[in-house]
């Protein structure tokens, strides 16, 4: 499928701020953001028109996902404190609170019974959203620095940490397996087989690393990402590669060639944080430190 | 021509009738003047507060501006203007007191009928009813409060007792000419034979005057009981209450009142009657044989007692198959216990009581060191008495030789062994006495640092200041994480090292390397010994400070990959999440697998497997079972388990590639590549050669990985 090379509509400036995080909920109909500026966005691609906001957060917003039945979304940020969402209502049903410092990363399980936040102190906290608990049911301290991105796959929980390593947590085998990257690891994600990691680091490299055994299996370049945490992901079942740049130009590699198919340049030739492809059709939508945020479409 | 003369109000007080001054000589003076004892008082507010008898307060507040309106002592409480509760709304209502005659009566009422009460005893106590006996019979016993069926009652109705029935087992009576069992009848019950009768004694419970032990020693009327006679409490005057300890020499030999006399265990109660019937006799269980065997024996030595049958005390026979025994005789303890006697163990001939030679284990007790030690031990001549102390033959050496004990190092020791033969002879002029022991140029364990010359010898003694730590402490100060003198990394290596020789992983000897003074002061990184000591010394003192954080100060605080702790490794900008990252490759060179993956060779070299346990309710809501630790190697297990992710990766490609051929842009390129693909796919995908391909840098990987993906491009390698 054609890669969303256009932008039809203006870039949404709804945020006040850099944009951190930009995602799709389950069907592709909508799309969360959530910055600097403690606000969340919900709203329509398709249209560019906002749907609704939540406030509630006392700092930046720094990642948002959306449970499998789109009902609620969790999201996490500067205040240490992870928000479970109610989409319709607006408001906030339930808080996690026991990091000691920002949480840089959240995400549900299958059935949005757990809840997994990395933060910068190192650890990642697993939650349980059944009971009204406090603490959490486990935590996973094997991280020796902050925890930059995470994400919970089947019974997987890969984490991304700024100490190099990615280690995946397989609760069915009871196995912990890190591979040591090298560099520090901004952002992680499955692909759509489970077999491999696309795992971008600060060396201005995405890597793909094979979950088996730890060899990478491609590693895809050109881009610039130094400092920011710049968020990387698969396009279209994998065949592509897309990731934001600090150049501003959002960067789309053909996964098998490691080739750049695109540069798209927007957002103010600002650092791109995160980019996101739609589940199902060729669009895409980005979200920059200039605040805007843009859909990318074919045709 | 009054106002002079008359004077009302004076602000002085009268003392007396008469003017204080003669000016007033001719002043009339009306009313009586004020007590002398009441002129000088003032009470306070609280104390004049007017009272009537009953402790009410009267005036109401007038003088000290209460506020009644009116309601004062008219709701029957004691402050007048508070009502007692009374509550009536619409859903409760208040409820009707019921007027008592006390609230009709006045304070004459009350004294009347206070008057009128007399203090009796109730009827079954009353003195009316001392003399009878009464007769208890069912219906007296199972009575309870007038008017409420006992709980004795009901039990019995439940158990089928009729009221009118006596209690007792039921008996064949002849009723309408029938043989019927009937209940006994209410006034021929088992319990006909109790008696109720007063108690008017002060025994315990359980007396029984038949009981002779029971009767009080001195027999001053039975009726008296417990109480002890007049003439029965010693009034010696060395004991008593009120009295002190009075030592009184008369007696002759030193009684002290407050010794501690052995306890006789064989004092009896009334021992003097008793001692007339042979003594304390208590029932003892003596088996058939023994019995045979005692009253054989008995027979045969006391032949008095074998006339009379032995009784107990209370004058009953003892019970078959019971033997009385009488302390003192023979058929006490060993007769009746089964143990047979045991001869003393053998004492050997060389035993000599007294002696306690507390020695070291080590040295046998040999015959030549006992004789040596009793020819020390005898006194040198007879005429010597034992007071007088030994002429020791031995010295004190000697005798620790003797003994075994270890020598140690200063006893035994002059300090002639220290000196040298010149200053002896010094000594000797001096003194005048040529008669000192040799002097031998001894050097001594605890030598100056100027005499210390450089040998083994000072080494050892140099290791022995070396200030010890705990062998656990300093393992637990070198896991400690963080490591001082952070800016002088030979002093942390030293300190390490030092850690170390604490704690067992390294030879204390290494310690000396850097303590050789002399000509190695000039050499750098080596220490003076005094300065040596002294960083030793704050080497333990740090040991004790930097030890590893527990608990949730742990928590608080981790440490980051790399070892120097300077750097920082995250820095924040305001508005952007940004991440520096450490430099793995130059804090950690060492560590093979960070330089392995600085050089692209990801795998079994940066991977590194380790097992974890996930919570139960994790792996619940997981949908999990939970795993099984075993001890297998997992990595092993999983490389074999798991399909090359590469085998997936070329059919995936392989399916992409046919896709994008389908569309219309198809190159030649693609269909190439496709070509290659499929030999390849068909050719054979082994997995095993993952292992070995990262470790060697042969082009055979490469070959493979060219032909997987794809790589036209060969310049695109930037890795």
């Amino acid at each position: 499928m054609p890669f969303p090379v256009y932008s039809r509509n203006a870039p949404l400036k709804e945020h006040v701020g850099p944009v951190h995080v930009v995602t799709y909920n389950t069907t592709g109909q909508y799309v969360l953001s959530g910055g600097q500026d403690r606000k969340i966005i919900l709203w329509n691609p398709n249209s560019s028109k906002l749907v609704k906001s939540y406030i509630a957060h006392g700092y930046e917003v720094l990642d948002i996902a959306v449970s499998y039945d789109n009902s609620k979304f969790v999201s996490c940020g500067g205040d240490r404190t992870i928000y479970l969402w109610d989409v319709t209502s607006g408001s906030t049903t339930r808080r996690f609170s026991g990091h000691m410092s920002r949480v840089n990363a959240v995400d549900f399980n299958a059935d949005a019974s757990v809840i997994a936040s990395g933060s910068y102190d190192a650890k990642v906290r697993l939650w349980d959203t059944k009971s009204s608990s406090q603490r959490p049911i486990q935590l996973l301290e094997e991280a020796k620095d902050s925890i930059s991105t995470l994400q919970i796959v089947g019974s997987q929980i890969i984490t991304g940490s700024v100490d190099g390593y990615v280690r995946v947590y397989d609760l069915r085998m009871g196995q912990l397996c890190e591979d040591l990257i090298g560099y520090p690891v901004t952002s992680i994600k499955d692909s759509t087989d489970g077999a491999c990691v696309l795992v971008s680091t600060l060396d201005s490299t995405i890597r793909l690393m094979d979950k088996s055994n730890g060899t990478m299996l491609q590693s895809f370049s050109g881009h610039l990402n130094k400092e920011y945490r710049i968020r990387s992901c698969f396009g279209d079942n994998d065949v592509y590669v897309i990731s934001g740049s600090e150049d501003g130009k959002i960067y789309a590699w053909d996964m098998l060639s490691r080739r750049v198919v695109h540069e798209l340049k927007g957002h103010g030739e600002k650092v791109i944080s995160c980019v996101a492809y739609h589940p199902k059709k060729p669009q895409m939508v980005s979200c920059g430190i200039d605040g805007s945020i843009q859909v990318w479409d074919c045709s | 021509m009054f106002a002079d003369s008359v004077k009302m109000s004076r602000k002085r007080p009268f003392s007396t009738a008469q003017p204080a001054s003669t000016n007033e000589a001719d002043s009339i003076f009306l009313g009586t003047p004020i007590a002398e004892a009441d002129q000088n008082t003032f009470a306070p507010v609280w104390k004049q507060e007017a009272r009537d008898e009953r402790g009410r307060k009267r005036f109401h507040g007038a003088f000290t501006g209460g506020f009644s309106a009116g309601y004062f002592n008219t709701v029957g409480s004691k402050d007048g203007w508070t009502p007692s509760t009374f509550k009536s709304s619409r859903t409760e209502r208040a409820e009707r007191k019921a007027l008592r005659p006390e609230d009709f009566m006045d304070e004459e009422d009350f004294a009347e009928q206070r008057a009128d009460e007399r203090l009796v005893a109730a009827a079954p106590f009353s003195a009316a009813t001392s003399s009878k006996v009464v007769e208890a019979g069912v219906q007296d016993i199972l009575r309870g409060a007038p008017g409420v069926e006992s709980v004795g009652y009901e039990l019995l109705k439940k158990m089928g007792w009729k009221p009118g029935f006596g209690i007792g087992a039921l008996r064949s009576q002849v009723v309408a000419g029938r043989k019927v069992m009937m209940p006994p009848r209410a006034d021929e019950t088992a319990m006909s034979g109790v008696r109720l009768t007063r108690k008017n004694n002060t025994h315990g419970l359980g007396y029984d005057s038949n009981v002779p032990s029971m009767r009080p020693s001195d027999e001053t009327g039975g009726a008296r009981g417990a109480w002890p006679a007049p003439g029965s409490i010693s009034t010696k005057k060395n004991s008593g209450i009120g009295v002190g300890v009075v030592n009184e020499y008369d007696d002759g030999d030193e009684e002290d009142p407050y010794e501690i006399k052995p306890i006789a265990y064989d004092r009896v109660l009334g021992s003097k009657k008793h001692k007339a019937l042979g003594g304390a006799s208590k029932h003892t269980f003596v088996s058939k044989n023994r019995a045979k065997l005692v009253s054989a024996s008995s027979i045969s030595t006391t032949t008095t007692t074998t006339s009379k049958l032995k009784r107990c005390y209370d004058g009953r026979l003892p019970l078959s198959g019971f033997l009385l025994v009488i302390s003192g005789s023979l058929t006490s303890s060993s007769m009746l216990t089964n143990e047979k006697e045991y001869a003393p163990p053998s004492i050997p001939e060389t035993y000599i009581p007294g002696i306690l030679i507390m020695h070291d284990p080590k040295t046998l007790i040999t015959p030549e060191l006992i004789a040596d030690f009793e020819k020390s031990r005898k006194p040198s001549s007879s005429l010597q008495s034992s007071s007088a102390p030994h002429q020791e033959r031995l010295s004190a050496s000697e005798r620790s030789r003797i003994l075994g004990s270890a020598q140690d190092h200063l006893q035994g020791k002059s300090v002639f062994d220290y000196m040298t033969p010149a200053q002896r002879e010094r000594l000797a002029k001096v003194t005048g006495n040529q008669q000192l022991p040799p002097a031998k140029s001894e050097v001594g364990p605890s030598s100056t640092q100027s005499e210390r010359n450089s040998g083994e010898r000072n080494e050892a003694a140099l290791l022995e200041l070396v200030p010890t730590i705990d062998k656990h402490q300093a393992s637990t100060a070198l896991s400690a994480g963080f490591m001082p003198y952070a800016d002088d990394n030979e002093k942390r290596v030293r300190y390490i090292i030092y850690l170390e020789s604490q704690s067992g992983t390294r030879p204390v000897s290494d310690l000396l390397v850097f303590s050789k003074s002399g000509d190695s002061d000039t050499a750098p990184g080596k220490l003076k010994v005094e300065d040596w000591m002294r960083e030793l010394k704050e080497f333990n003192k740090a040991a004790g400070l930097f030890r590893p954080l527990k608990g949730m100060l742990a928590n608080r605080f981790t440490s980051s990959a790399n070892a120097s702790t300077t750097k920082t490794s995250v820095v924040e900008d305001e508005n952007t999440v940004l991440f520096h990252g450490a430099d793995l490759k130059k804090d950690l060179p060492d560590r093979e697998d960070v330089s392995a993956a600085k050089m692209g060779m990801y795998g079994p070299l940066t991977r590194r497997v380790s097992t974890w346990a996930p919570s139960s309710l994790l792996c619940k809501r997981f949908g999990v079972r939970v795993p099984n630790m075993s001890a297998v190697d997992v990595s092993i297990a999983s490389a074999e388990l798991k399909p090359s992710a590469r085998d997936r990766l070329e059919l995936l490609s392989h399916n992409k590639l046919l896709n994008i051929a389908k569309d219309a842009d198809v190159s030649e390129e693609v269909t190439k590549r496709l070509e290659v693909q499929n030999v390849n796919a068909g050719g054979g995908s082994k997995i095993n050669a993952e292992v070995n391909e990262a470790l060697e840098q042969t082009k055979a990987p490469r070959d493979l990985f060219l032909a997987v993906f794809g790589d036209s491009d060969v310049e695109d390698e930037n890795v």
